[in-house]
């Protein structure tokens, strides 16, 4: 399964990612056509679902992990979070009731309230795209592809002990 | 291996979920007193104004899809662990290896005159929101008893519909197990000001009937309200009694221990007829909460597929909801009084928020209108983080957040 690894000191805050999350969610259907000025011309424009925050030891964008057990599919009480096929942490737009149980749930604080559609948001992967749209824009290469199942173990101990990782 | 589970909710179907993954041999039977399919029982509100239909509120992957799987449409009466066995209703008896008690709660009905009148109904299950739905057919006023979380769903949901409503509750305030005076004070407000009635420290003490349709609610006030429809939402107790003969020990509820195993082997327990211990506050308590009960099916079916697993730490306070258009998200202790704990609050606008501690702990918090980043400190709370130094940053990020 490839993931999103997060290499928080190659991160100089730009937030590119953000801008490129919120370009691939805009409601255009195709992608040729989900642009910046789509995206920000919409009666409401699109969520961003990865935040760079200031963290202790610089920036770093911060990004749904699709928990093995995710307390959000745990605590959600309508049926909307689920996972899919490919392992990823979805959420069914139509499902949501927005009683905000999964924002309650979220250890990592990704999930947000669309006060005007009244539903959760969150990361969805980019199912549609081959790489999500943050990883793709990413300048510094702070945001990457990894697939964990090809790792040896020990690498993926030291990724997940790295400072900030 | 012949497993049965008894329960048709969350914490049942996640259990079975489990065993079927684990357990290639698994034979199931599931016993339940509600028919097939299985539904999300916080969506049942939105059956009442239409807002979705029956297909809608149903779980997308019915477990039972599945040959292994044998649904009995019964209800468990007893269980004999010395013959390894439980008798159902229908006369007949169903032989376990293991067995899973996720039987839940039913609705508490208040002893006043007038509780079996037409027009006066309980409300938690599906059957019951159809027959609302019917009744409110014609109906101008309606007065829900009961003026906790699922009270104050249902009489929002009902609000949406046109009728008159009038909640009662006889506690100080509404929301007693999510809110504190403040919050709960500022979501009345929120409701009343779209048109909903509040009558907070007062309790119904007769319902009034002609001919034997309920026409109105005479309160220990000495007010009486008019209704043509009355709901009786005033709390649940734990479905345990037909366990009595079953020398299963019983305190509030079930007991059992972190593998979800009660005193009996082989049998398990999970969901709204369990008590659990919250660490946070130091109580034993049932809690009837959905994620409590998604945790506790899910170790049960672990345990019950011979893999070894233990209950994460579980709260009797963990809620999200949004009231009158205002989200709120609260967990662990929501208000005291004793000076060893440092509490802390903040508002802003139609905000606030408020932070309990204990020591370098946070035990408790509400946030009222924004609820960003709000899991992040629940399980500071679940986890029993010690923040140590960086308690007051804490405060700061989580207050400062108001204001930008």
């Amino acid at each position: 399964m490839e993931v999103i690894y997060v290499q928080a000191d190659k991160c100089l805050g730009c937030k590119t990612c953000e801008i490129e999350c919120r370009i691939a969610h805009a409601e255009e259907n195709h992608a040729e056509k989900k642009t910046l000025l789509a995206a920000i011309s919409q009666v409401r424009p699109p969520k961003r679902r990865l935040f760079v925050e200031q963290g202790e030891i610089g920036k770093t964008p911060v990004i749904c992990r699709h928990c093995e057990e995710a307390p959000c599919i745990v605590d959600c009480i309508s049926g909307s979070i689920y996972r899919d096929e490919q392992g990823f942490v979805r959420r069914k737009k139509e499902r949501c009731m927005g009683c905000w149980s999964c924002i309650m749930a979220c250890p990592f604080g990704v999930v947000v309230r669309d006060a005007e559609a009244h539903i959760a948001v969150k990361c969805d992967h980019c199912p549609d795209l081959e790489t999500p749209a943050c990883v793709a824009g990413c300048p510094t290469r702070a945001l990457q592809l990894v697939d964990v199942d090809s790792l040896p173990l020990e690498r993926r101990k030291e990724l997940l002990l790295k400072k900030g990782g | 291996m012949r497993y049965v589970i008894v329960g048709g909710s969350i914490a049942a179907t996640t259990a079975l979920n489990v065993i079927r993954a684990n357990r290639p041999d698994a034979e199931i039977q599931v016993v339940a007193d509600e028919a097939m399919p299985f539904y999300y029982r916080a969506l049942i509100p939105f059956l009442l104004d239409n807002s979705r239909i029956v297909d809608d509120i149903l779980f997308t992957e019915q477990p039972t899809n599945d040959e292994r799987v044998h649904f009995h449409h019964d209800q468990c009466i007893g269980v004999d662990p010395g013959k390894k066995m439980i008798g159902l209703a229908s006369g007949t008896t169903c032989s376990y290896d293991k067995l899973l008690l996720a039987a839940g709660s039913s609705s508490r009905i208040p002893d006043i005159p007038g509780v079996a009148s037409q027009g006066v109904f309980t409300l938690r299950n599906m059957d019951e929101a159809l027959k609302v739905r019917e009744a409110l057919q014609g109906c101008r006023n309606a007065v829900v008893i009961g003026g906790a979380l699922a009270g104050v769903k249902m009489a929002e949901a009902l609000k949406r519909t046109g009728v008159h409503l009038t909640v009662v509750e006889q506690r100080s305030h509404i929301l007693p197990f999510i809110a504190d005076t403040e919050t709960a004070r500022r979501m009345s407000n929120k409701l009343c000001e779209q048109g909903m009635e509040i009558h907070s420290n007062d309790s119904a003490k007769e319902i009034l009937a002609t001919d034997g349709q309920a026409t109105g609610v005479r309160l220990a006030s000495g007010k009486t309200i008019s209704a043509d429809l009355i709901l009786l939402m005033a709390g649940v107790r734990p479905n345990v009694e037909f366990l009595a003969d079953s020398g299963i020990d019983i305190d509030q509820a079930v007991l059992t221990d972190r593998e979800m195993q009660t005193s009996v082997v082989d049998v398990y327990a999970a969901g709204d007829m369990v008590q659990i211990h919250d660490a946070v506050i130091g109580k034993d308590v049932v809690s009837a909460l959905w994620g409590n009960a998604v945790h506790m099916g899910r170790t049960a079916g672990f345990n019950m597929s011979g893999i070894k697993a233990l209950v994460p730490p579980l709260l009797s306070s963990f809620n999200s909801t949004e009231i009158g258009g205002l989200p709120i998200i609260s967990a662990g202790l929501l208000h005291t009084d004793s000076s060893h704990y440092a509490v802390y609050t903040e508002a802003q606008g139609e905000n606030y928020r408020k932070l309990i501690f204990d020591q370098d702990r946070l035990v408790g918090m509400i946030f009222l209108g924004d609820v960003s980043r709000a899991g992040v400190y629940t399980n500071l709370i679940r986890n029993r983080i010690s923040l140590g130094e960086r308690k007051d940053a804490l405060v700061r990020e989580i207050m400062s957040a108001l204001y930008y």
